[in-house]
């Protein structure tokens, strides 16, 4: 008995495994096939014709080395300028008292309950009012002082004992200096916990680019992609591509620092 | 205070500023085989007249979405821009293109008159005609031939000289070899066919002065005709341009497919280029009134006021678009069908195509181009074809074809403020 | 102890500046724009409250409200039941387990774009491999993003895939925190292992279930880049979202003012939701 039903868990687990897998299978193998075979019956998960020619032209034919070099600023510069302006956000809700302090937070929290995308078309027109579009600021700027991130980093500081904070004071340290100094180095665990959240978000972020980024050179992966797709013909073996490409950073981050990954989700739980 | 410093230390490192440099060249962006097309012949036009160009490719949908947006937000525009002739109206409506009257007058007589339309707004000009697709029938011999019937493009062309014949070849087809006639999308289809039909009879979703016509009761007429189709079986369930309608091509589902000039390059290129002699070309079937033929497609280039010098940008259109030479070059490597009437002189239009067994089918495309009527598309065409194809969706889900064209007709002019 | 001066008003000062400027003057705008006609290059025209009129018979709005009701009711019920069971057999004494939570936690950090044109290729009518599979059942091909129904369950099962790992890792950690003398009592007052689930698992994973419940709602509600590339909101407007409504408002048909309407809808329905939940997670707060 027990031991059939360890035999159903296992299967059960392989199955769901296997599910999860299989369209990154399928999305690798049709990186290396050609349109035709892509859209051939019965369809083939090694390909017949394997090439690199769909990497190529991808790169030969569009910016797409530029479009890689976009992603990658925009998701480093936003996620080191919202993780030193989360931080100290933080440090400010856990380590100080202030007027409407109480009242101040009620208002960060409740700001996480309107929905981003919902503002969309406002947003949009402020953006294009300061000659934001086309420009990588509301990639960047809007998000450095999040209410998720300054939520989070006043969780994990209010553990911090207060006479460590002391102690530096006593020894003359003005309060940047205590943040710089003493915080930092101690909130480091939740710094990559956080810095992984905010990197993801940005590499994967389609809305606003979408609706920002309208010059080529200056789009970002996913947004790229979808410019690939046409009215009359998409080349989907080219979109395969470059989906793989997309896809494969977080893959090696997510190899070496998964437990950061799984603590940033469960954070959120035991917030609640 | 330090924080103000760091505040401004983030931002000197942001404001590197990432929008493309201001360079003396003209930037042109332009789709798919149109871009291709351009390629071929900018390097001559740049050894003519010492000006560079900066070719950007995108794909037709996101340059549309990309551009209204840039148009709208007066920046991130290339300085020459490729429209196609449906969105035009729509997008010279936001201003952000220049004015270019003067410089085009010169050149009016040499295009096909319906092609400056969607050019012109409020007796301005604002662009230079390029392409277009006039619409013919294509049709595979075998499967003519394997029910029974002639299949050489002369007598097939009178087989097929109305839409009611068709319908009765459709049927003849059907029992004879239980071949479908044509593929017609319940779904995920933008109805191009259906506005053919409509073109055709000189009709369309608007009348020239901005009317709505989509209840008018002979475009009701023309959407019960495609409902028959479905209803009696006689039209393939697969949307132009989906895997469906590929296969359907490839593997002979289908006997007819109603598509502009341009598909043969399609067929040739990746659909079924093993179809050497397969297919042939025929004017479309004609209703009671109308002519055999209407437009699919086609662009033209217009030049954004976001552009730096109006003379160069204007001088690589004028050599693109009004010279015989590079237009009959992007015909023949891309099928781009040129609207200037003088390149149909050319060799090019006599020679037999192999692929369609022979036949002249350029020189039956260039006849028929001459007898385009214009389609208005005025600047809510996207909004109004949205509902229509919508109508048809809930038809092919069992609506009521006169109640759905109704609907579409009144949101139409709710929606669009014509009420 | 805590100090009292300026620095944390100061360190806390970025938050509030782009809160005001990126979504409280936004919203206020938009309220002012919401009684206009306007395309955003012309003059603004003041309508009244036809914009808000205009909502009511737009059954394009409330056909996405209804989708986003449909992919609530049938995504998140079996999302989570499936993530309680992973969670669960996770949480046994198995091998594999760190291999096999990292694994279904995959899709969760690839960009949905990339995915969700996969799916377009899985999904296909005539060349995708679900449609292989089940034709070795006897399953005559599907028109999965062609019919209605099909491309509402396409966008379920794309949901599915993304959002299963990533509940199963929260309900883990719930999980984990029940302590293992709990299963011991129960073995020794003769509970069996289903009668310990239903007795001790459920009721202390209710706070956890209850999260992932509020999470997936506010998700399914904002859900906009899994539409838009894979179904487009059609066919028949079967899979249009509120949001993708909105976008092609805004930004296909340039309403702004009628699109700001949608916008209040939008944000109204989602803070009567998320109070909702918030309400239903402290009364059982309260309770346990």
């Amino acid at each position: 008995m027990k031991r059939l039903n360890k035999f159903i868990m296992y299967l059960i687990l392989t199955l769901t495994v296997i599910i999860t897998i299989l369209p990154f299978i399928w999305m690798i193998s049709a990186s290396f096939k050609d349109i035709r075979e892509i859209f051939s019956y019965p369809p083939t998960i090694i390909p017949d014709n394997f090439s690199f020619s769909n990497y190529l032209q991808l790169f030969a034919e569009y910016p797409f080395a530029r479009n890689i070099f976009n992603s990658t600023f925009i998701a480093v510069t936003a996620t080191t300028g919202s993780l030193f302006f989360c931080t100290l956000g933080g440090f400010g809700f856990a380590k100080f008292d202030f007027k409407f302090k109480n009242q101040l937070f009620l208002v960060l929290i409740a700001s996480m309950l309107i929905p981003p995308q919902s503002i969309m078309i406002p947003l949009f027109l402020v953006f294009k009012r300061i000659g934001w579009v086309n420009t990588f600021y509301p990639l960047i700027v809007p998000g450095l002082a999040n209410a998720f991130g300054i939520f989070f980093m006043r969780q994990y500081m209010t553990s911090i004992p207060d006479s460590l904070i002391e102690a530096a004071r006593i020894d003359g340290g003005s309060d940047f200096y205590i943040f710089l100094k003493i915080i930092v180095p101690i909130v480091k665990p939740a710094l990559a916990t956080l810095g992984i959240i905010f990197f993801m978000n940005s590499w994967n972020a389609f809305v606003w680019p979408l609706i920002i980024l309208q010059d080529i050179e200056l789009q970002t992966i996913p947004v790229v992609l979808t410019n690939l797709q046409g009215v009359i013909y998409t080349p989907y073996n080219l979109i395969m591509a470059g989906s793989v490409i997309s896809i494969i950073p977080l893959f090696v981050v997510f190899m070496f620092m998964q437990q950061y990954f799984i603590s940033g989700i469960t954070a959120g739980a035991v917030k609640q | 205070m330090r924080k103000m410093t760091f505040i401004i230390a983030v931002l000197l490192v942001l404001s590197l500023n990432f929008t493309v440099m201001a360079q003396e060249v003209v930037t042109v962006e332009a789709w798919s085989i149109a871009a291709d097309g351009l390629a071929e012949i900018i390097p001559a036009f740049e050894e003519e007249t010492g000006i560079k160009v900066e070719l950007k490719k995108t794909e037709n949908a996101t340059m549309k979405q990309n551009l209204l947006l840039s148009l709208n937000a007066g920046t991130g525009a290339a300085d020459v821009v490729l429209m196609e002739d449906f969105w035009a109206p729509r997008f010279l409506d936001t201003g952000g293109f220049v004015d270019i009257t003067d410089r085009v007058e010169e050149h009016y007589g040499k295009f096909l008159e319906f092609k400056w339309d969607p050019i012109e707004m409020n007796g301005k000009y604002y662009g230079m005609p390029w392409d277009i697709g006039p619409v013919g029938l294509f049709y595979r011999r075998d499967l003519f031939e394997e029910a029974g019937l002639e299949s050489d493009p002369e007598a097939v062309a009178e087989m097929l000289s109305t839409w009611e014949k068709y319908y009765e070849v459709a049927e003849k087809i059907k029992s004879e070899t239980g071949t479908y006639m044509l593929a017609y999308g319940k779904s995920n289809y933008d109805n191009r066919m259906f506005q053919n039909m409509l073109q055709q009879q000189n009709l369309g979703y608007f009348d020239e002065t901005g009317e709505v016509l989509i209840d008018h009761p002979q475009v009701i007429e023309t959407a019960k005709y495609i409902n028959q189709l479905w209803e009696d079986d006689l039209a393939l369930d697969a949307a132009e341009w989906t895997t469906g309608w590929y296969a359907a091509i490839e593997t002979g589902e289908i006997a007819t497919v109603v598509s502009g000039s341009w598909l043969g390059g399609f067929l040739k290129g990746w659909i079924a280029p093993e179809h050497d002699g397969v297919w042939g070309v025929v004017p479309l079937p004609a209703w009671e009134e109308g002519v055999r033929t209407a437009n699919n497609g086609g662009s033209s280039l217009y030049i954004t006021n976001q552009a730096e010098n109006v003379d160069n940008a204007f001088k690589f259109i004028e050599y693109a678009l009004t010279r015989n030479e590079p237009q009959l070059a992007m015909y023949e490597s891309q099928d781009l069908f040129p609207s200037l009437t003088s390149t149909y002189e050319a060799d090019l239009f006599e020679k037999p195509d192999p692929y369609f067994g022979g036949q002249k089918q350029r020189q039956t495309f260039a006849e028929l181009a001459e007898d385009i009527t214009p389609f208005y598309f005025t600047t809510d065409f996207d909004e109004a074809a949205t509902y229509v194809s919508n109508a048809f969706e809930e038809i092919a889900l069992g609506a009521e074809v006169e109640e759905e064209f109704k609907d579409a007709a009144e949101k139409t002019r709710r929606e669009t403020g014509r009420d | 102890m805590m100090k009292k001066n300026k620095s944390g008003l100061i360190f806390t000062s970025p938050f509030y500046i782009l809160f005001l400027t990126f979504m409280v003057y936004p919203i206020l705008f938009s309220f002012y724009l919401s009684f206009n006609k306007w395309n955003g290059v012309g003059e603004m025209e003041w309508v009244g409250l036809a914009n808000y009129i205009n909502l009511f018979r737009d059954d394009l709005v409330w056909k996405s409200m209804f989708n986003a009701l449909f992919f609530f009711f049938t995504y998140v019920p079996v999302m989570l039941f499936l993530a309680l069971v992973l969670a669960v057999f996770l949480n046994s004494n198995i091998k594999g387990r760190g291999f096999f939570r990292a694994a279904v936690y995959l899709p969760n950090i690839t960009s949905l774009v990339a995915v969700a044109f996969t799916f377009q290729l899985l999904l296909d009518k005539n060349y995708g491999l679900l449609n292989m599979f089940l034709s070795y059942l006897g399953i005559s091909s599907i028109n999965w993003l062609g019919t209605p129904l099909g491309a509402r369950l396409s966008i379920d099962m794309l949901m599915i895939w993304r959002w299963l790992g990533y509940n199963t890792i929260i309900l883990l950690a719930g999980l984990q925190s029940i302590p293992e003398e709990m299963y011991e009592a129960a073995i020794i007052d003769g509970a069996s292992k289903v009668q310990s689930f239903f007795r001790i698992t459920v009721p202390l994973m209710k706070p956890v279930l209850l999260f992932t419940l509020v999470l997936s709602t506010i998700g399914t509600f904002r859900m906009f880049t899994e539409v838009f590339i894979l179904t487009g909101g059609g066919p028949a407007n079967s899979t249009l979202t509120p949001v993708v409504h909105l976008y092609n408002t805004g930004f296909n048909w340039f309403k702004f003012g009628y699109a700001s309407s949608i916008t209040y809808l939008i944000i109204l329905i989602t803070l009567i939701l998320s109070m909702v939940q918030m309400k239903l997670l402290n009364e059982k707060e309260v309770k346990s």
